[in-house]
């Protein structure tokens, strides 16, 4: 296996992933029917009628066209990859929110101990745990909403988001640098279909004092103790739990599988075998300047000096001395008072070879270095204040030398045993803390706490494990929509007769047969070339060794099928 | 039987408890005023926002961080209410959002986002952008 940085990972990854955005799941073959509720007053949100010009795919000719069309085409990326025979209605609008905000989506509600509602032959939920109300009707079979004097119009999901944001509204995820809608509510609807916990991250409690799916598949690494486990404990015990940092991990089989194709090696760490308090230490990455070499940056660390206000904080350019001082040396500086981009030029201009920039908060782990500037060559990282002092006292007794690298013996999002990191922080963020992936993970995901502009449209291994995700909370595969989990592939109504297992990318053949299906319906036209498209991509991956030969036969005969289908 | 003097004083007991119920909601309302001022006077002065003519990072106005903050505070702020049928479901409406997207420019035009859930939250990342005049 070839084996990059993680840092020039993602540069390298960014054609080749928008390449393959290109070529995402198209949602046609909706399995779970997601319903888009414009609820919009005239000549606003979705009814803003200034004219715009058809892109990336998306044919609306206003504003607010584009806009529905891009909501819904992000709702059907989502039902085509869940089943589930309630209708999902998602209340959505577009607002002035200001330029700040992009917008929001969550659960309209949860629901536990449902199973007398169920239908028949359906599994109904675990005792005594909050369900999303999406994830709760799929399990029942049944409009729960119902049975609490609710109308099937009742939202399951409800969303806003700004009317002033400049988003891309492509359906291609060209985004360039704008922030691409599609991605952006790929992510809150995940939020709304059931990546969230409902631990409150503010008190530790859970509505009813009970578990839910998300925290079914959470563990506290370092005691092995599963988050629902703890709702036993206090909430003091449970806000503890998710500040350990690099700890909590997610233990569900779907993920589990993903991981080795979806994650790679390379997780951002200080080597500095003389200083326990350092080495090993994560060290958060900057989005300008060059990346971190596979090979590490290797050097003496040199305490920058600016002589003003705040002299370690390199807001200007360093005295006469200090630049000496730090010429060809990795420099220390202080967060705050200026940009980041700002200290690491002036360390730059003084003829440092790379930068560490030590917070100055207890926060933990170390956020990336934001900010851009195409004059800044070097490499820079931001480093904990702990790790920072650490380097201070021992710059007081002597030289240092340390490399800013990577470990390749493990992957950037998991732990020593291999399994994904979730975020947990010191001081707990409420909105990102346990509800999201750790930053540290790459490739980027879907579900980290920020939205990175090489995300793609695609729910599945490798490109991610959101769907994975889904699986391992209870949105179990069932195309023919009985109840039951599928112990076959069934694509589009047919049935491969080939049991639903993991292939060689980490996802399941279902899902990725879906994802081809989809792929080839929305970019052929006519029976024959959909059956050819779906021919080669499953010889393709079988020419890769992702399925066996026997898996691409049933999967082509099904495209025969649906080729069939289609042409009637 | 209920005296007059009782009632009186049951009456003045209703008075003072209204009394002391009214004036936590005046404390708490004005907490919570006094903490939107301050997030308001955190984000004024921060170079968040595209200028739409030059393309350029401007700074927040101070109407402008308090739109901000009214908007953050409305959209985070959290209520639920559970009812239950026989049979033994528990359903829990909620309102308001637990994951709220905020962004923050940079010069080159791309906006670094963020998920977050509260007003602090939104601060707190917002703030990682200095304000110009190189002062906290």
């Amino acid at each position: 296996m070839t084996i990059f940085t993680a840092v020039s990972i993602r540069r390298l990854l960014l054609p080749v992933l928008a390449a393959a955005a290109v070529a995402l799941p198209a949602p046609v073959f909706a399995s779970a029917h997601i319903t888009v509720v414009n609820v919009d007053g005239p000549n606003e949100g979705f009814n803003d009628p200034t004219p715009a010009a058809p892109v990336g795919g998306n044919p609306g000719t206003t504003k607010g066209q584009q806009r529905l069309i891009a909501f819904q085409f992000a709702a059907d990326v989502w039902g085509a990859s869940l089943d589930s025979n309630i209708d999902i209605q998602i209340q959505a609008s577009f607002d002035p929110l200001g330029a700040n905000v992009l917008g929001a989506a969550g659960a309209a509600f949860s629901i536990r101990n449902f199973n007398d509602l169920a239908a028949a032959g359906f599994p109904g939920g675990e005792p005594n745990t909050n369900y999303h109300i999406a994830l709760a009707d799929k399990r029942a079979g049944f409009d729960l909403l119902t049975a609490f004097g609710f109308t099937g119009a009742t939202p399951e999901i409800v969303a806003q988001f700004s009317s002033d944001f400049d988003f891309y509204l492509g359906l291609d995820n060209n985004h360039g640098v704008k922030n691409d809608l599609v991605v952006v509510l790929l992510h809150e609807l995940g939020h709304g279909l059931g990546f969230s916990s409902f631990m409150s991250r503010t008190t530790g409690n859970t509505p009813g004092g009970a578990t839910d799916p998300f925290l079914n598949n959470a563990v506290d690494g370092s005691t092995n103790t599963p988050l629902s486990a703890l709702l036993a404990s206090t909430a003091a015990d449970r806000l503890a739990a998710i500040q350990k940092v690099d700890q909590i991990v997610w233990t569900g089989g779907n993920v589990a599988a993903a991981v080795p194709t979806t994650l790679l090696f390379g997780r951002p760490e200080l080597d500095a075998p003389t200083l326990p308090a350092v080495d090993g230490s994560r060290y958060g990455t900057a989005a300008f300047g060059a990346p971190i070499p596979v090979s590490g940056i290797t050097s003496n660390v040199v305490l920058a000096q600016d002589g003003v206000g705040v002299s370690t904080d390199a807001c200007e350019p360093l005295t006469p001395a200090s630049a000496a001082a730090v010429s060809g040396k990795i420099a220390l500086v202080d967060r705050g008072t200026c940009t980041f981009v700002v200290k690491v030029k002036n360390a730059q201009n003084a003829g440092a070879i790379a930068v560490l920039v030590a917070d100055n908060t207890a926060a933990n782990p170390p956020a990336g270095l934001g900010g851009a500037d195409p004059t800044i060559s070097i490499s820079s990282a931001l480093v904990l204040q702990a790790t920072g002092t650490a380097l201070k006292t021992a710059l007081a007794s002597g030289p240092v030398t340390i490399t800013i690298g990577v470990n390749l013996a493990r992957r950037a999002g998991t732990d020593l045993l291999d399994r994904p990191q979730l975020y947990a922080s010191t001081p707990i963020a409420p909105g990102s803390t346990l509800n999201h992936w750790d930053p540290i993970a790459f490739r980027n995901l879907l579900m980290e706490p920020a939205i990175n502009g090489d995300l793609t449209h695609n729910l599945i291994a490798p490109f991610d494990f959101t769907l994975a995700e889904m699986h391992d909370m209870g949105w179990f595969t069932d195309a023919d929509l009985d109840g039951q989990e599928d112990a076959t592939v069934i694509v589009n109504g047919c049935d491969t007769r080939v049991p639903n297992e993991f292939i060689g990318n980490g996802a399941l053949l279902a899902d990725q047969a879906r994802v081809w299906f989809g792929q080839c319906a929305a970019t052929t036209s006519g029976a024959k070339n959909f059956e050819k498209c779906v021919d080669d991509l499953a010889k393709a991956a079988h020419a890769d060794g992702i399925i066996s030969g026997k898996q691409s036969s049933h999967v082509r005969q099904c495209a025969q099928a649906k080729g069939n289908n289609k042409g009637s | 039987m209920i005296t007059r003097r009782v009632r009186v004083a049951m009456l003045c007991a209703g008075v003072a408890g209204a009394m002391l119920i009214l004036s936590g909601d005046i404390r708490v309302n004005a907490q919570e005023s006094n903490r939107a001022e301050d997030a308001a006077v955190t984000l004024a002065g921060r170079k968040i926002r595209i200028d739409k003519g030059s393309g350029k990072l401007r700074e927040l106005s101070q109407q402008e961080a308090r739109e901000l903050v009214a908007t953050l505070t409305a959209m985070t702020t959290r209520t639920e209410s559970a009812a239950a049928v026989p049979g033994g479901a528990t359903l829990v409406q909620m309102n308001g959002f637990d994951h709220v997207l905020v962004g923050r420019p940079n010069e080159n035009g791309t906006v670094d986002v963020e998920c977050v859930s509260s007003l602090d939250d939104a601060v707190t990342f917002l703030s990682q952008q200095p304000k110009s005049s190189g002062k906290e």
